[in-house]
């Protein structure tokens, strides 16, 4: 479960998130929506530690977000996932964070094994990295982050370059895991709502909405209606 | 015979991969010709192309270039053409190696040969040279972009300020992507010790039979 309480970073006018607060719960897929520059990736990297809040708190699990056993929780899939990458093979890579906490290697093997069936990737296992397409460097790059067995995943803008086909693989792979985790993925995308149970709306670095997908709808219509 | 060398340990072919590259520069020509006979039959061996030979010197053709005509400005241009074959060489070698070890292994090898020295900096350095391996492809495929872009935008003939401009929008992209692999190291949880790795490695008779073969080499 990930808990944020009035959430800052930066100072003054520079400040890019306002004092956020909102939770995510065990088996909830909440979408973080807002435009370009409205905080949603800083957002992302406060909650996965790598940066420190100017004020306010982030809990992975009741710990604190920068602790080595909340990092241990959580899992984050970058915006691009090839900058992720370490190692040039796909079995290798899974394992590398499963190296850095001294998992053994049968129980390495074993799970990374287990990793690539559940994602249905078991084919890219010898595969160079560099010759994976977009979608599968973005699924081996979950496969690299659900090794380490998370409760929490961050997800940034995980469908922007992604074709129509690859988007309903991954919204798949996504939906499967989704039961034992706490999911958030930042989007700018209005049609990627409808996989989410729930949607905060992030405008210039304040929470402006926290509801579900329909509730959302109802009150840009309104709006709409407002404005005439 | 195609699994020769990739059944080795990467430590052994590490090993052999320095001794060669030093003993190129300090050795008479007959070892360098030896030396070429040995790439030829490993190259073989390891089921690598010919185009594979030429596509691993095309980034240091540059290089070549500037060594060539600088040798031919100082009036030994015998020598030169020995530069030139003896860098190739060096190439051919370190291209075998990555070609037949994945990184995973190579990483292990250099941190196992590294650590009496470095201690817990052994993994840093294996890891070090794992994102360059992996790197380098991607800064290449980046820098074509560059130059297409600068191309489409009618840039025909290229003066000292497009280098200029080149070169930092390159550093640029680099210093960007430095970043995001630091942050991912974070996230992934690297440390440079307490780890294990997904690969095992151990000395067998062939490795013993070439660490003799290349100790008798240096005695030579």
């Amino acid at each position: 479960m990930i808990t944020s309480k009035n959430l800052s970073f930066g100072y003054g006018r520079g400040s890019l998130l306002k004092e956020v607060t909102f939770s995510v719960k065990n088996g909830e897929m909440v979408a973080l929506l807002g435009h370009n520059g409205s905080g949603k990736t800083t957002l992302l990297k406060l909650l996965n530690g790598l940066l420190s809040p100017t004020s306010g708190t982030v809990e992975i699990d009741g710990s604190d977000s920068s602790s080595n056993d909340a990092r241990q929780k959580m899992g984050m899939v970058f915006q691009n996932p090839e900058d992720q990458l370490v190692y040039t093979t796909v079995e290798e890579d899974i394992a590398f964070g499963l190296e850095n906490i001294g998992v053994s290697p049968p129980e390495m093997r074993r799970r990374v094994q287990s990793i690539l069936r559940e994602l249905g990737i078991s084919s890219l296992s010898k595969r160079e990295v560099s010759t994976l397409s977009f979608g599968q460097t973005q699924l081996v790059a979950l496969a690299g982050v659900l090794a380490l067995n998370p409760t929490t995943l961050l997800f940034d803008e995980p469908t922007t370059m992604l074709d129509w086909r690859n988007k309903s693989v991954f919204w798949r792979a996504l939906k499967k895991i989704a039961p034992e985790h706490s999911i958030l993925f930042s989007t700018n995308d209005l049609q990627d709502l409808k996989h989410a149970t729930r949607v905060l709306l992030l405008h210039g670095g304040a929470l402006l909405f926290d509801g579900t997908p329909s509730q959302l709808t109802r009150a840009l219509l309104k709006r709409a209606e407002l404005d005439g | 015979m195609d699994n020769f060398l990739k059944s080795m340990d990467p430590r052994t072919k590490l090993l052999g991969v320095l001794l060669l590259s030093a003993l190129l520069f300090v050795k008479p020509l007959s070892f360098q010709i030896f030396s070429t006979l040995l790439v030829a039959f490993l190259w073989n061996t390891a089921n690598l192309s010919l185009s594979q030979l030429f596509r691993a010197l095309k980034p240091m053709s540059f290089f070549f270039a500037f060594l060539f005509f600088a040798y031919v400005f100082l009036g030994n241009l015998a020598e030169g053409i020995l530069q030139i074959w003896r860098f190739s060489l060096l190439i051919w070698i370190a291209h075998l190696l990555v070609s037949t070890t994945s990184t995973g292994k190579l990483v292990l090898a250099v941190e196992r040969l590294t650590r009496p020295i470095l201690g817990r900096r052994a993994r840093t350095l294996g890891i070090l040279l794992s994102l360059t391996i992996r790197f380098i492809p991607l800064l290449q495929s980046e820098s074509e972009t560059v130059r297409d872009a600068m191309k489409s935008r009618c840039l025909r003939k290229w003066k000292p300020r497009h280098f200029g401009l080149f070169i930092e929008r390159m550093l640029g992209k680099s210093i960007e992507r430095v970043g995001r692999i630091g942050d991912a190291f974070i996230s992934r949880g690297y440390r440079d010790q307490g780890t294990t790795s997904y690969h095992s490695l151990s000395f067998r008779s062939l490795d013993y039979g070439i660490l003799v073969f290349l100790a008798v080499l240096l005695w030579i």
